[in-house]
């Protein structure tokens, strides 16, 4: 297995990848959030593009970070670390958003989600995954699918439809503007 | 066209016309409209149901309805009178029809047989002693006929196993061969396992055209099948007694043509630009005589189709692309004009704005595509409010007013369920019953009215009744026994009337199974929120109660007014946007928001602090002044952008919560630019400021 | 054999086998090429021993009949009722020259 570390790939030969690889279930995309390695089944994501020209939504909690415009669509933009509990992405020349594709109701949305950097597209059977671990995980227990250990790493692999669940969202955000 | 496609298009169709039924019989049940003026209607409505469901074996809804259309039947031959027991079974029949066809699309729903046959029953009362059998043909009834059949048989068809003579030994059963002639016609290079033949058979028989049609069914595609018409059915066709019929459908109806001829000449029609009659001539299908009886008949009835029948059906999802498309010129369009506007060249600005002008031409013509006039929604009403009136008890007179105004399709869709909920309170316990209304000097019969107008950019929607009123103590106390307020609490009007959209609260003593499936009124709102409308009730004791419900005309594409403030963009509804002037501090009268406009006071919001943006204001600041129903105010921005037309993005729903921004748009630049939703944002506004005040 | 010609004093006895069908037609026909060349102007096609007769056999029936115009054909089957239910059916008179135009 590669190491995690070494393959990044650019974000032209991922996207190339999300577009051919088959949606296979055991295919993620490996991202960092400051110094932690996550996952997210490449089912949900949609491409990969840098982060730019974010449009501020008022009175929005800080996880919101506005709204995008992706050829012609509005698109949410979330930032992970926030919505992790750790502080703010700082924006440099790595950070980037992942464009998802998540399932609401009947239909599909599409949001972004703000990234340090993206790593690659690699396999992880299901095998390799483990349950998540009870104990110093800061990050809320249903947003994590499993952790796998890759090399030296541990990869957190995350549940999409949680991370971005717009309920949830919507909740948070009617609590603050209340 | 699939079956999939077709059952949808039944659905639909018979939806549309058992809603016609529907209002037929509640205008002559209320005395508005003679049975004469639309007993064809509805005897036309059952007539078409019954036929298509023929097609597709829906064999139960065909024989329900074939005691529907008979009985129907005898009131238009004046056999029958309408009275209200027969009016009552005819309402009863719809609905089970109703359910019938729904259950179609939803197996979930349950049909209840027993009481499918306890209308049958009572139908079939009032037809002849001895009932008639339930046919289930879809072509009239004929007495023997001798048809001429004259198939080419194609090459193939010993080798597939169609051998003419089974055929023929079907033919056999169905009547007399009179006479069967076959006639080869070989080839030089004859192959004794390739058929030449071509039969010319006369039958003497009683079946349908459909049922001859069927017997060639498996050869239909290999070999060339014509069955004559023989020259009994011109006549019938001549003493055809429908109006309103397409040609097709009447050569359908008198037997001429089967429906999948007609399908085929149709198919001929669309894609060789040929009239039908003609194709039908040229499939050899009828013959030429026929077409033109049949095209008298129709235009006969032509003009006396009402204007109002003239509509398409269209795919919305077409229409949406089709608004989608207009939607990228008009942002091009403002791109071209933000350019041009630099190039400063005369001839060119002026072709442009003609083009401009053409533009928004097509796109008010497209969006007007989706509009759908409200009264569609009102109607449905109008069999609620009679329902529920006989099931209360309760003499209530319904008056529509505006039904012409338009929304949004999918606006209108969305209300209708808060709207009957309204109607059902008003019903229950809004209006009182008669003799209590007695009691108190009221007429007995009440009053709801519904109402609909444009208003400043806006579409105001009222359910008024002339009822009880709103108990504001009764109110209030039991908000208070429900804990949705203390009971220190100090309340407008307004505010104790609003309290009924708290959920859990009912001021009802029982819940009836009528207002509502267990939602309450807290549903309503939000349905309404939803749209991105507001809600209001006016009410006064023993008088009655209005709920007003004002909703942006959500157009795919406003015009808009852009301005920025901090290092937002946002854009301000044109039509609500009345002037601008320029700010000054000084303006501000004692220390509040309030300034002198001409010598009316007008309040303003910083949109800066409402928002809570960057602090620092970079020059000057301007005020827009805006109008919203009949209130005004003025919004305190930094520059000025003009005018610029946007497509409305809707936000994600995740941002529902958000008071005052009611959808994105994409600027020309590529920059995106938040549209405020005034109404919203004035109710955001004071909302917060009465907050501040109480701490 | 699916056809059995044999000529008698000045006339042709054709005689159909068991099966007069689609699955038999094409032996037939080749066997039937044979009249062509044969003088006789007088043939009988017997049918009596035909059990399984369809319109493929009906058809090379009549194109014999129609394919030599300069003989006179006489249809013969013996009141075999396979044959002759068909033969009603396309109101094929036997015995005169058939109800090819």
């Amino acid at each position: 297995m590669s190491t995690v570390t070494n393959r990044s790939q650019s974000n032209s030969q991922i996207n190339d990848s999300l577009k051919h690889e088959e949606l296979h279930p055991e295919h993620y995309l490996t991202f960092l959030l400051r110094d932690e390695y996550f996952g997210i089944s490449i089912s949900s994501v949609k491409e990969i593009i840098e982060y730019d020209n974010v449009t501020s939504i008022p009175l929005m909690p800080d996880f919101v970070k506005g709204v995008l415009n992706l050829r012609g669509e509005v698109v949410p933009v979330i930032d992970l670390s926030i919505r992790f509990n750790k502080p703010a992405t700082e924006v440099q020349k790595r950070t980037c958003i992942i464009i998802m594709e998540i399932p609401y109701e009947d239909q599909i949305v599409t949001l972004g989600a703000v990234v340090d950097s993206v790593c690659e597209v690699m396999e992880i059977p299901e095998k390799s995954i483990e349950a998540a671990p009870t104990f110093g995980a800061r990050i809320r227990a249903q947003f994590i699918l499993g952790v796998a250990h890759i090399e030296e790493h541990f990869v957190i692999l995350l549940r999409g439809d949680r991370v971005l669940s717009i309920d949830e969202m919507a909740s948070i955000i009617d609590k603050v503007l209340e | 066209m699939d079956m999939s496609e077709a059952k949808s298009l039944f659905f639909e169709e018979s939806m549309g016309l058992l809603e016609t039924m529907e209002s037929c019989l509640l205008e002559i049940e209320s005395g508005e409209a003679s049975v004469e003026s639309h007993i064809d209607a509805i005897f036309r409505a059952a007539h078409t149901i019954k036929g298509s469901a023929g097609l597709f074996g829906y064999d139960h809804i065909v024989a329900f309805t074939h005691s529907v259309e008979s009985v129907l039947d005898k009131v238009r031959s004046r056999e029958l009178a309408m009275d209200e027991a027969l009016i009552n079974l005819c309402f009863a029949s719809q609905d089970h029809l109703t359910t019938m066809v729904r259950q179609l699309q939803d197996s979930s729903i349950e049909l209840d047989f027993h009481a499918g046959e306890v209308l049958l029953e009572e139908l079939n009362r009032y037809l002849d002693p001895a009932p008639e059998v339930t046919e289930v043909a879809s072509a009239p009834v004929q007495s023997s006929e001798n048809w001429q059949i004259d198939i080419q048989y194609g090459p193939d068809v010993f080798r597939d196993g169609m051998d003419p003579l089974s055929q023929l030994g079907f033919l056999s059963t169905l009547g007399e061969l009179q006479q069967v002639r076959v006639v080869p016609h070989f080839k030089d290079d004859f192959d004794p396992e390739t058929c030449y033949l071509q039969l010319f058979i006369e039958l003497n028989s009683a079946v349908s055209k459909k049922e001859l049609e069927d017997v060639f069914e498996f050869i239909q595609d290999s070999s060339k099948i014509q069955i004559t018409v023989p020259v009994k059915i011109s006549q019938q066709l001549e003493q055809q007694d429908v109006v309103d019929e397409k040609l097709g459908t009447l050569l359908v109806q008198a037997g001429a043509v089967t429906e999948r001829e007609l399908a085929q000449a149709l198919h001929l029609h669309k894609t060789q630009e040929i009239a039908l009659g003609e194709a039908l001539v040229q499939q050899g299908v009828v013959s030429k005589d026929l077409v033109s009886t049949a095209l008298d008949k129709q235009k006969a009835t032509e003009h006396k189709r009402p204007a109002d029948f003239q509509f398409l059906k269209v795919e919305a999802k077409k229409l949406d692309l089709l608004i989608n498309l207009i939607g990228e010129l008009v942002t091009s369009g403002a791109e071209m004009d933000s350019l041009l506007s630099q190039l400063e060249d005369d001839k060119i600005s002026e072709s442009f704005s003609i083009l401009t002008s053409l533009l928004e031409q097509i796109r008010d013509g497209a969006l007007g595509l989706r509009m759908v006039q409200i009264g569609e929604s009102f109607s449905r009403l109008r069999r609620i409010v009679r329902d529920v009136s006989k099931e209360l008890d309760k003499d209530i007179n319904l008056v529509i007013d505006g039904a012409e105004t338009e929304l949004d399709k999918t606006m209108v869709e969305k209300l209708s369920d808060p709207l009957m909920h309204i109607v059902r309170n008003a019903l229950d316990h809004g209006i009182e019953p008669k003799e209590l209304r007695l009691y108190k000097g009221k007429p007995a019969q009440g009053q709801l009215k519904l109402s609909a107008r444009h208003e400043a950019g806006s579409v105001v929607i009222e359910i008024s009744d002339d009822g009880a009123g709103l108990n504001q103590q009764k109110i209030r106390q039991k908000a208070i026994e429900k804990g949705i307020i203390s009971a220190d609490r100090d309340l407008s009007e307004q505010d104790i009337f609003k309290l009924i959209f708290e959920p859990g609260f009912s001021t009802a003593a029982a819940v009836t199974n009528l207002s509502g499936r267990g939602v309450g009124m807290d549903v309503v709102r939000r349905n309404i929120e939803e749209l991105r409308g507001q809600i209001q009730i006016f009410s006064t004791l023993d008088q009655g109660t209005t709920f007003s419900i004002r909703l942006p005309l959500t157009l795919a594409i406003i015009d808009g007014f852009l301005v920025s403030v901090a290092n937002s963009k946002m854009v301000l509804p044109l039509n609500m946007v009345q002037e601008c002037i320029e700010y000054h501090p000084s303006l501000q009268t004692h220390g509040r928001n309030y300034l002198d406009l001409r010598g009316e006071v007008l309040p303003f919001i910083r949109l800066r602090d409402l928002f809570k943006l960057s602090a620092v204001p970079c020059g000057r600041e301007n005020i827009v002044v805006v109008q919203y129903g009949s209130d005004r105010a003025g919004l305190v921005v930094d520059s000025l952008h003009g005018e610029l037309q946007a497509v409305i993005k809707p936000l994600n729903s995740m941002f529902k919560s958000l008071r005052g921004i009611g959808g994105s748009t994409i600027l020309g630049s590529g920059d995106i630019g938040l549209i405020l939703d005034i109404p919203q944002l004035v109710q955001f506004a004071t909302n917060l400021e009465m907050q501040t005040c109480q701490q | 054999m699916s056809v059995q010609i044999t000529p008698k004093a000045d006339f042709l006895v054709v005689e159909f086998g068991h099966d007069l069908t689609i699955f038999t037609v094409r032996d037939c026909y080749e066997a039937l090429k044979k009249l062509t060349g044969m003088r006789m102007e007088k043939v009988i096609l017997d049918l009596s021993a035909v059990n399984d007769f369809d319109s493929s056999g009906v058809q090379l029936v009549l194109w014999v009949m129609q394919q030599h115009t300069d003989k006179t054909f006489t249809l013969t089957h013996s009141e075999n009722p396979a044959v002759s239910r068909v033969l009603q059916l396309y109101s094929l008179e036997f015995g005169s020259d058939a109800a090819a135009t």
